[in-house]
């Protein structure tokens, strides 16, 4: 009976880990997160930082919400989140403060902007925060990795296009276009990735079961 | 005189030379959501408004109290997160209770209207524009209204992104996507001339 337990929550885990990374990833299927991928998904050194910020804030906001029990109203959820995700970025920012000097700038005012739109991923996945903590804690690295996945891509393209580097180190082709580091560049880019996604998707889905909104 | 158009500019700066929503992308994910929803989409503007202007009157005694102590910074938007948080409370409070048929319109995505990016970009706005009361006031009244403005524009686009032309994979979030790329070139082009 408790095998069968912990089979059906690790398969649960698997479930919620290919949805948060793949298949519906909120970043780019629900476009939640689009100020920090627009206004700051400029360079790769940026976009790892965030990352590692937004995985971080997640799981201290998910894994806290999921202690809070079912009986709480919605609204007072939410008030929690807020605070939770904000206090969990004090320690964050400190820590990029002190690692990354260059990009501490650029995301000084992104990192606390970001959490509240990181909390927006809660919206829908309240319903995988009522389960425990292990699912929330699993739903969070999920979603975190997934936001990864895009901003990685999105800033390391943009990065070449507008300034020919790589994690700052210069390459030999690329630097074409500065503007691509403007905000209105990002809404471009993540446009052309979530078209790329549902093609990809498309190839691998059968027809009629589309995963479009 | 002087402070009443000293205040004018900044809310019209905020609107148009430096769109909030269009030129930096603050609120881009509740725009797009608001765009799903056309037929209330100016009462969602409207709440957010209320929102950021509070917001910005809020801002402006929190932090004649909170520079009194030298806090760090994160310490400092943590602090204010948290007013933000009862702020929320009372807001949907009031919604429930006082405006209801507001709240039965809206609440589906009151949460997302009430707390997102464009709300809280309004203190840094504040703090680095702001020379006094009015101005922090007309900063938040502008930061809501060009929301209003930035998703008056989407909708007018909606009936041509919905265009059978576009290709397949295009459809919707990356045609809306793009749409608001060029409203963002726009406006980009608007504050830099």
């Amino acid at each position: 009976m408790r095998r069968e337990k912990i089979v059906s929550k690790l398969r649960l885990a698997l479930k919620l880990l290919n949805d948060g990374i793949w298949r519906h990833n909120a970043f780019v299927v629900h476009a939640v997160g689009v100020f920090p991928l627009v206004a700051s998904g400029v360079t790769l050194k940026n976009a790892v930082m965030l990352s590692a910020v937004t995985a971080f804030v997640l799981v201290v906001t998910a894994v806290g919400v999921s202690f809070l029990g079912k009986g709480i109203a919605r609204s007072i959820k939410w008030a929690v989140c807020a605070v939770l995700s904000a206090a969990a970025q004090v320690p964050a920012m400190l820590l990029a403060d002190r690692f990354s000097d260059s990009t501490y700038t650029a995301l000084e005012f992104t990192l606390i902007l970001l959490c509240v739109n990181t909390l927006l991923y809660f919206r829908r996945d309240m319903v995988e925060v009522n389960k425990g903590p292990f699912i929330a804690f699993v739903s969070a690295i999920a979603n975190g990795i997934g936001f990864a996945v895009v901003i990685c891509i999105v800033s390391l393209f943009r990065e070449i296009v507008a300034f020919g580097t790589v994690w700052n180190y210069k390459i030999p082709f690329g630097g074409w276009h500065h503007p691509a580091a403007l905000p209105f560049a990002g809404f471009f880019t993540l446009a052309f990735l979530i078209a790329a996604y549902k093609g990809v998707l498309g190839l691998f889905s059968k027809p009629g079961k589309g995963d479009e909104k | 005189m002087k402070m009443v158009i000293q205040a004018l500019s900044s809310m019209l700066f905020v609107m148009f030379a430096e769109n909030l929503v269009l030129s930096h992308g603050h609120g881009a994910t509740e725009l797009i959501f608001v765009a799903h929803r056309p037929k209330i989409a100016l009462l969602d503007g409207a709440v957010l408004t209320a929102a950021t202007t509070v917001c910005g009157i809020v801002y402006w005694f929190f932090e004649r109290v909170v520079s009194r102590f030298e806090i760090i910074w994160p310490v400092h938007a943590l602090l204010f997160m948290i007013v933000l948080a009862v702020l929320y409370l009372i807001f949907v409070g009031i919604l429930r209770n006082v405006l209801t048929g507001i709240y039965i319109k809206v609440s589906r995505g009151l949460t997302v209207t009430l707390i997102n990016s464009l709300v809280f970009s309004v203190p840094f706005i504040i703090a680095f524009e702001a020379h006094d009361f009015l101005d922090s006031v007309a900063l938040g009244v502008g930061a809501g209204l060009s929301f209003i403005i930035a998703a008056v524009l989407l909708s007018a686009g909606q009936r041509a992104l919905n265009n059978p032309d576009v290709p397949e994979v295009f459809k919707g979030l990356p045609v809306q996507l793009i749409y608001m790329g060029i409203l963002s070139m726009v406006f980009y082009a608007f504050a830099v001339h």
